[in-house]
This record gives structure tokens, C-alpha cells and sequence, in this order.
């Protein structure tokens, strides 16, 4: 082969390798989008919807990849791994409240287990005892202020009882009992009333009287004492 | 005291009873028992006050009590009784009747 010959033959080389290349630059992006896991759009994706008191608060995208992907943009789109995640709360109309986390069956089971949860079901809770319900706040901006307002005021409340009555914290010590007299006189007061210094007699001079008599008439101490000594008894009648 | 007024009567002495109770049924039983003392009536206690024996039972009556008077009418002797039914005995009445000087 002659230089001039193996020069041709390099071009050729050179222009058919172009060519492959340049046909593979010319692919459909599309065709490469397809083939990166978790790149299809969102507005194409199967969503389920978080639903609490029957309003949705929230949607949960489905990603029908099994791991972590890198899209094009280089961020990192993380599967939830549910088909169908809902959560539900039902109003509150019986004594007890439920909270489900609830998958379909086309989801994989080591899927499912992990995100069933349920705190308790319409049996147990005829088990359990009585539960007063209210019924759920409704959180506006007034009511929220107002319920503010009147715990602040009970807690002001509180405060003020406590300084009215404070709560003792010193526990009383050990009360000293006084022991009964064991022998108390029955009459105490006849025997003070022996001592007759408080009246007429206390100097030994007799009390001068002049009282009715039960048989007519009035009858006078003194005039008793002029023919001897007198024995004065006093005493209760028994007719 | 009746059975041994002639005794006391012998030792220069006389009795005296006094009572806040009502009299009016007393003179019945005053003369069927014989009694030869008078029986006193005090409705408004002030005697018995004086002696200071009312209501030392705590009924608003008088306390059975005894006193022994000299003739210069100074009491020599007492006895308060401690209940209804506490009262001397004749024989100690009459013997500080025999301690007291003879008039």
C-alpha cells in the first residue's frame, strides 16, 4: 500500500467514524428520557391524596421506580414506595377515634407493612370504657384568640387563689397531747361552794331572814335566835 | 328530823327548813307528818343565795345543806351535800349542837 493509498483509506475511516457518531447525536431525547428512571412529569404520575376530616391537606406522588434516581437536573427523586397512601380521620361522632393508614393489595407487601397503622378499630373500642368527645375546635382566628384569652384568665385565676390560700409546706409537727385528768372530781363545784367566803356568812355572822312559812305567816331568824341556836336546813320537797 | 326534835329542843335548839320549791301542796304533808318546825318558803332564792347553796347541782334549786347557828347567830358548822340525797345524819347534827357553848 502506497502512502497516497493509505491516506484515502484513513479518511474513510475518519468520515465513517463521523458519521456513527453524528447518527447518534441525532436520537431523540425522549428515547434517553425514557430510559432514566422517575424522569416522566409529575402531571403524569398516579397520585394519592392525605385526607384529614375529610378535607385533603396533602398529595402524595407516586414514582413507579424502585430506588432512588438521579435526574437530569442532578437531583435526587425519592420514591414514596406507595401506590395508594390515604390518610383519613372520621368525624368525630362515637366515643372513639380512628386513624388509618391504608394501602390498596397492588402495593408490595414489604411496602404495606410499613405504613399500616391503626390506633384503634370500631371492636376495641366497644371494649374500652366511656370517653367524653368534644367535639373538634374550629380554629378561626377569633375563636383561637378568645380560648387564649380565657385560659390566660384562668390561669390569672389560679395564681390569685394560691395567694389567698397559700398551700402549707412545712408538714405540723407532732402535737403534744395533754393527758385527761384520771380523777376528776364529780363535784367540783360543791366543794368550791363549801368555801363560803363570797357571802353573808363568810365572817361567820348569819344571814338575817324573814321568809313565809308553809303553815301561814312569817317567820324571822332573829326571833329563833333569841330563845337558842338554830339549825338551818336547807332542803328540796318531795310531796 | 322530827324523831329527834325533842332531843335537839333539849340541847337549846330549834330547826329552820327553807325550800325554793312550791309550797302550796306543803301545808297537807307539813300537818299530817307533825312536824313541830316551821318550813320556809324562799320563791326568789335570796336566802339560799346568801348562804351561797343555789344551784350548785346546776338544776337552779338549792343544794341540800345544813348549818349550825350559835344564838349570836354565827355559823359554827355546815355541810353541803355533794347530791340530792347527801345530806347529816341526825346523830352528827346533834353532836356539834352538844359542842356548842350553852347559853
Amino acid at each position: 500500500m502506497t502512502l497516497r493509498e493509505f491516506g484515502n483509506s484513513s479518511m474513510m475511516w475518519s468520515v465513517g467514524l463521523f458519521l456513527i457518531i453524528a447518527a447518534c447525536g441525532t436520537s431523540s431525547p425522549s428515547q434517553n428520557a425514557s430510559s432514566v428512571p422517575g424522569a416522566s412529569s409529575l402531571s403524569q404520575r398516579p397520585q394519592a391524596t392525605a385526607v384529614i376530616n375529610e378535607a385533603p391537606v396533602a398529595v402524595i406522588t407516586q414514582s413507579p421506580s424502585r430506588a432512588p434516581t438521579k435526574t437530569p437536573s442532578g437531583r435526587l427523586d425519592l420514591d414514596v414506595r406507595s401506590s395508594n397512601v390515604e390518610t383519613a380521620v372520621e368525624p368525630v361522632v362515637s366515643s372513639s377515634a380512628r386513624v388509618t393508614l391504608g394501602t390498596t393489595s397492588a402495593v408490595p407487601a414489604a411496602t404495606v407493612a410499613a405504613t399500616s397503622l391503626t390506633i384503634a378499630t370500631p371492636t376495641d373500642a366497644a371494649n374500652l370504657p366511656p370517653v367524653l368527645v368534644q367535639p373538634a375546635p374550629t380554629h378561626t382566628p377569633g375563636h383561637t384568640q378568645a380560648f387564649q384569652q380565657d385560659t390566660e384568665a384562668k390561669l390569672d385565676t389560679k395564681e390569685s387563689l394560691e395567694e389567698v390560700t397559700p398551700i402549707p409546706t412545712a408538714v405540723p409537727t407532732a402535737i403534744e397531747v395533754t393527758a385527761a385528768p384520771a380523777d376528776v372530781p364529780t363535784s367540783v363545784a360543791v366543794e368550791e361552794a363549801i368555801d363560803l367566803k363570797e357571802t353573808s356568812v363568810a365572817d361567820g355572822g348569819a344571814h338575817r331572814f324573814v321568809l313565809p312559812s308553809a303553815l301561814g305567816g312569817q317567820v324571822s331568824l332573829d326571833e329563833y335566835l333569841e330563845q337558842g341556836n338554830v339549825i338551818l336546813v336547807f332542803y328540796r320537797a318531795f310531796w | 328530823m322530827q324523831g329527834d326534835y325533842k332531843e335537839i329542843k333539849g340541847l337549846q335548839a330549834d330547826i329552820i327548813a327553807i325550800s325554793t320549791d312550791d309550797l302550796s301542796g306543803a301545808s297537807y304533808v307539813v300537818e299530817g307528818l307533825g312536824l313541830e318546825f316551821p318550813i320556809l318558803y324562799d320563791p326568789a332564792s335570796d336566802v339560799v343565795r346568801e348562804y351561797g347553796v343555789f344551784d350548785l347541782l346546776g338544776d337552779g334549786m338549792a343544794a341540800p345543806a345544813t348549818f349550825v347557828l350559835d344564838r349570836t347567830g354565827k355559823v359554827q358548822w355546815q355541810y353541803v351535800g355533794k347530791n340530792i340525797y347527801d345530806r347529816p345524819s341526825n346523830e352528827e347534827i346533834i353532836d356539834q349542837l352538844r359542842k356548842l357553848p350553852e347559853g
